[in-house]
């Protein structure tokens, strides 16, 4: 588990990755690889 | 009240409570003590072993060896009855933490009618609001109060427009979150569905968490329906004021001018 910008991500396979969200609430996504998770955290701009 | 009796045969000292307990005395052992250490451990352990100690607790005698160890070693025994039944106490939050649940209250389509009063002062809690939506060309299109002269032009607008109704709650609070139970009012004549959407202004990202997926149809419930969803363990919710991670929104699907009343029970544990 990787925290990052409050939130925290790990790899669960190939291109699927498990979002942690700052409230504990966790979400599965798919990315390529590290940058494209850390992407979709950077470009939340709220 | 602890009470020992030595009947091992030989005096044994306690020396947590610099006692040397005689053969055949009994003993109260101090309301204060944390835990009997025995001159000879193995003796008593023997002694134990062998039933020739007694051991009482507020009058109630422990005949277990396993409890006898645990009292006099000065750990917790595992809560009973008066009759010794072992009471099965597991505990569903953090320390401290209690079932709080909360209830709100809305009608669909219905400006102002939101309910969110705090126990103590009847007054709005203030983490709820209610928003309304309609759908032009696939897009949901929020109606502003802002936008209309009059609550009753507003309303007029939610009459004819209003497809979707949103209440979101966010709290201010880290909670532990077991479930809700949903109660509806009169059945509406034409379909209706409710879901749930956690994080919804992470939505753009792919962040959000769905609840609910497929809507619970609240058009084939009798009027005055008490729909629970029990997640059977917590999950803890952290208050997340930046990200609005903490945010849940249930979002109900209706024919323009349904009102349904609805309330919503969150089921969860606070500090």
């Amino acid at each position: 588990m990787t925290a990052y910008k409050g939130f925290q991500y790990e790899q669960l396979a190939a291109g699927s990755w498990r979002i942690t969200l700052p409230s504990g609430l966790k979400k599965v996504v798919s990315a390529t690889d590290e940058n494209a998770v850390k992407a979709i955290i950077d470009s939340i701009a709220i | 009240m602890i009470t020992i009796v030595n009947i091992f045969g030989a005096e044994v000292l306690l020396d947590e409570v610099s006692k040397t307990l005689l053969t055949a005395e009994s003993y109260d052992l101090p309301d204060d003590f944390t835990r009997i250490r025995w001159a000879n451990s193995n003796q008593v352990l023997d002694a134990i072993t062998a039933d020739k100690i007694r051991v009482w607790v507020s009058g109630v005698e422990y005949t277990s060896h396993t409890d006898q160890t645990s009292i006099l070693r000065g750990e917790s025994l595992s809560p009973t009855t008066v009759d010794q039944i072992p009471i099965s106490r597991l505990s569903s939050t953090k320390t401290g933490w209690h079932f709080s649940p909360r209830y709100i209250t809305w009608k669909t389509a219905s400006y102002g009618s939101l309910h969110n009063k705090k126990v103590d002062t009847l007054t709005d809690y203030g983490d709820a609001s209610l928003r309304f939506w309609k759908v032009v060309s696939g897009a949901w299109v929020e109606l502003l109060r802002s936008a209309y002269a009059s609550d009753a032009d507003f309303q007029t607008a939610l009459d004819t427009d209003c497809t979707i109704t949103t209440m979101d709650w966010q709290t201010t609070y880290d909670f532990d979150i077991r479930g809700a139970v949903l109660i509806t009012g009169t059945r509406p004549t034409s379909p209706a569905y409710g879901y749930v959407q956690a994080a919804p202004d992470l939505a753009p990202y792919g962040l959000d968490v769905s609840f609910m997926d497929g809507g619970i149809p609240l058009h084939l419930v009798k009027d005055y329906s008490f729909i629970a969803n029990d997640g059977r363990t917590v999950k803890s919710v952290v208050a997340d004021p930046i990200n609005n991670s903490n945010k849940f929104r249930v979002i109900i699907e209706h024919a323009a001018g349904a009102y349904i009343d609805l309330a919503l029970g969150y089921e969860h544990y606070r500090a």
